[in-house]
């Protein structure tokens, strides 16, 4: 197994420097030698049959497991490695992916019962965790940085500002939050741009968060929180906002979700939306994303969610694309959370630190 | 990592029912930032008064 784990190796990994020894000791170097080298380690055998047979879900799960180590290097510059060859997946891994994408409509089927336990799954978890990596407001989607050396909190704040922007929102108009998370994006419509908030979310953690907030910034009048799908809220607002919810949505519930929000804006409304995208089309999520961290989630390529936008006769006025935005926020999170990786371990265990690290 | 090497991006999409309802230049970005910048300035602090 060795030697077929070495050939597809240095078929797959042609650039980049990275030495690899397996479980029975061998040790062998792929890629051209440029960049810093990185060294791995399979600790069993069953970890390199598993990275053979589904690379995607295996790397992660042996990671997690501990029975793939990186010796030399982070595991994030083992993935940059990974990510960065001629070939997007090793070609081992495409009969899956042409699986994954066929029935990717089943694992992005999202009725209200899933949802909720989708967001359950990841949501849910102690608000601590989050608070581990996040900035003080908890915002958990791109932030919006003005200078290279804007710091997260600043960054995070300066994203709400520019959403709050975009919505012209003027004092005491309805404004619906559609995921509101820990509230703060919906708080500060309410606090800084007067609105009247409502924010709906699936997360029960979540929802006690932003009203708990809300009572202590004395915002109870103006910002209200409820545990509520976006099909079953009624309207109108003046104003829509949604942020890093559309992920969750999935594909073939594009048309209802814009419908819906169709019906919900008034004659003279805005809606922002907010969301990570694909630049490269239609793809599908990546099984260990989809199995430990996003369940029903899917990233869409601008391709998939105009048509539903143009269908539900919403008219698109302005399309901002933040580029780098996100691998910033990601650095940044990245770095606070391996900075506080003991506490995870404590409330979780190691298991859980590593799925979270990778 | 998908950001820098695999194209992943963040988007923004400004939706609405009609035309007429946003401003036909984006520079009411820039003034609406400059105009709730100045807000949360006197949100957070509260303003000293003359004695206090």
């Amino acid at each position: 197994m060795d030697r077929l784990l070495r050939r597809f190796l240095s078929q797959f990994i042609r650039r980049g420097s990275m030495t690899v020894t397996t479980a029975n000791g061998m040790k062998f170097s792929v890629g051209d030698g440029s960049g810093e080298p990185v060294a791995v380690r399979f600790v069993t055998a069953d970890a390199q049959r598993r990275i053979l047979i589904n690379p995607e879900l295996g790397l992660g799960e042996a990671y997690m497991d501990g029975e793939f180590v990186v010796e030399r290097g982070t595991i994030a510059d083992a993935l940059a490695i990974l990510l960065d060859q001629p070939d997007l997946l090793p070609h081992w891994a495409k009969p899956w992916w042409h699986l994954r994408y066929l029935t990717r409509h089943l694992k992005q089927f999202n009725p209200r019962t899933r949802s909720r336990n989708n967001v359950a799954h990841h949501y849910d978890l102690d608000g601590r965790l989050y608070s581990l990596f996040l900035d003080a407001d908890m915002q958990y989607s791109c932030a919006y940085f003005e200078t290279p050396e804007t710091t997260l909190d600043d960054a995070q704040l300066a994203k709400k500002r520019h959403i709050a922007a975009k919505l012209l929102v003027k004092g005491g108009q309805h404004v619906l939050d559609i995921g509101s998370g820990w509230g703060g994006l919906g708080l500060y419509l309410a606090e800084i741009a007067g609105a009247d908030l409502t924010g709906i979310t699936l997360s029960t953690e979540q929802l006690q968060v932003a009203t708990t907030r809300a009572a202590e910034k004395g915002l109870t009048q103006s910002a209200r929180f409820l545990l509520q799908d976006y099909r079953d809220i009624n309207g109108p607002f003046d104003r829509i906002v949604s942020v890093g919810m559309l992920e969750h949505v999935g594909v073939k519930f594009y048309d209802t979700y814009f419908k819906r929000c169709a019906e919900l804006l008034s004659e003279d409304g805005v809606m922002l939306l907010h969301a990570i995208g694909r630049s490269q089309g239609p793809d599908s999520t990546n099984p260990w994303i989809a199995k430990y961290i996003f369940p029903g989630g899917y990233i869409p390529s601008l391709s998939e969610v105009l048509p539903s936008i143009e269908r539900a006769g919403l008219l698109v006025c302005d399309v901002e694309i933040l580029r780098l935005h996100y691998a910033e926020t990601l650095k940044a999170w990245r770095e606070r959370f391996m900075a506080r990786r003991e506490e995870a371990v404590q409330l979780y265990d190691e298991r859980f630190a590593l799925m979270w690290e990778f | 990592m998908t950001f820098r090497k695999q194209d992943m991006m963040n988007f923004q999409l400004q939706l609405t029912r009609r035309q007429g309802v946003v401003p036909m230049t984006r520079d009411y970005i820039a003034h609406e930032e400059a105009r709730l910048r100045a807000l949360e300035g006197g949100a957070k602090p509260r303003l000293k008064l003359a004695g206090e």
